[in-house]
């Protein structure tokens, strides 16, 4: 009796490791990996890459966006975000706001730009990755470093990148930018109303294709429908680019004109978003 | 007798239950693999973005195309990193999106000539958007998987 048990025992045991080595030992028999030409039409599947907020910014200062103070959103708004989805908005619009006054030497308000991204990221708990990197401290030391603060803005940008890839939020990285381009276009605009500037106006121009990519970024995370609303009031703004060619080789620029009545939705747009 | 046999049992189904969740998850190390990238960009180039891609080997060639935007006359640095990868993958980049008339082949890691280099660099001369493809090749092991880490840099004159 006793050495039947310890027969069936053994015998379940060795067809246990048995199943458990079997796929390794097909896998070993088929370790050959075989690749075949590749045409068109085995893409399976396209993906997106949005830029960072303080990329835009830069780009938009270079070409000459000054600074005009009362044009950001007011940090006391921070407390009427209360769903998920302006909170993430905001949260972008926040970020180019701070980029704005980074770009523009305007450390104190950046630095209370960054208390009030803090305020919303605890609503979206993402604040460790604002406190961990010990932002404000940084900023204060760096006061008048233009470069040193573009520096601490880009570390913020790769911190908040690995904190929504870590946790599976890549979909929220697409909304935090879409505020934050909705805001920097925004300023865009309204620098360029006052001042008319070509480079400025060319590089507004320039955004057809990232609109582009954002659109297709925020459909293909849009499972539940949650953001049609976005979805369509960006595709009111990149009816403005209608005739962008991305496949030209031709600059893109748009008319004075155009840029006028992109201002007048993008404004709609911005208020829609902050709520005022 | 029973308490044997319930032994047995409980061993076997440890075995199976480990086996499964060895062949199912490769852990991939994304922030490691970023990290080792971001070292490609100093001094020249700053942060701007990161694409984790991660996938399942197949029984056909999958091509996964993603869009990154350049903006004209800045310069830009992409750095892609492999080493996530059980099976060696081909990293193309293009001008075009697929499909597209006279696309072009701007890079092909099919060209590097050290074969055994699992980071590339390209430093692309154009501008609007640039199209990355990862060609992974077909294989019948089963639960095959990993990532791919991605980083963009940029250089504003």
């Amino acid at each position: 009796m006793q050495k039947a048990t310890i027969k069936f025992t053994a015998l379940i045991i060795f067809a246990s490791f048995l199943y458990a080595c079997g796929g390794n030992q097909e896998e070993a028999l088929e370790e050959e990996v075989t690749t075949e030409e590749v045409t068109d039409d085995n893409t399976d599947q396209m993906d997106y890459v949005l830029p960072s907020p303080l990329q835009i910014a830069e780009l938009f200062k270079s070409a000459g966006l000054t600074y005009v103070g009362d044009l950001t959103n007011s940090k006391d708004n921070a407390d009427n975000y209360n769903t998920k989805y302006d909170q993430k908005l905001n949260f972008g619009v926040y970020s180019a706001d701070m980029a704005y006054c980074i770009m523009n030497s305007q450390t104190q308000e950046s630095i209370n730009y960054l208390s009030t991204l803090k305020k919303v990221s605890e609503k979206l708990w993402m604040t460790d990755i604002l406190n961990s990197m010990g932002l404000s401290k940084r900023l204060e030391a760096n006061i008048g470093n233009e470069d040193s603060l573009t520096y601490i803005m880009a570390d913020l940008q790769m911190q908040m990148d690995d904190y929504l890839d870590e946790n599976g939020m890549g979909y929220t990285g697409s909304i935090i930018f879409a505020g934050a381009w909705i805001e920097t276009m925004y300023l865009g605009a309204k620098v360029n109303e006052a001042n008319e500037n070509p480079k400025l106006i060319s590089r507004i121009s320039e955004q057809a294709f990232i609109l582009e990519s954002l659109i297709a970024s925020i459909k293909q995370n849009d499972d539940d429908n949650e953001f049609e609303d976005l979805i369509a009031d960006l595709e009111n703004i990149n009816k403005h680019f209608d005739g962008f060619d991305n496949d030209s080789d031709e600059d893109y620029v748009l008319s004075a004109e155009a840029v006028k009545s992109l201002s007048v939705d993008i404004t709609a747009l911005r208020t829609k978003i902050i709520g005022e | 007798m029973k308490k044997t046999v319930i032994f047995s049992v409980l061993v076997g189904l440890i075995i199976i239950t480990t086996s499964a969740i060895q062949n199912t998850t490769n852990d991939c190390d994304v922030r490691t693999l970023k990290n080792e990238l971001i070292r490609g960009l100093r001094p020249d180039f700053k942060y701007d973005s990161f694409k984790a891609t991660r996938f399942v080997y197949k029984n056909q060639v999958q091509v996964l195309e993603i869009a990154a935007p350049l903006f004209k006359d800045e310069k830009f640095r992409f750095l892609i990193n492999t080493a996530g990868l059980p099976k060696g993958i081909e990293v193309k980049f293009f001008d075009k999106k697929k499909g597209s008339k006279n696309r072009k082949q701007l890079f092909s890691s099919a060209d590097a000539k050290e074969k055994s280099k699992t980071v590339y660099v390209f430093d692309p001369q154009v501008s609007k958007k640039i199209y990355l493809n990862y060609i992974i090749p077909r294989t019948t092991k089963q639960n095959l998987s990993g990532c791919v880490v991605c980083v963009i840099g940029y250089n504003l004159n």
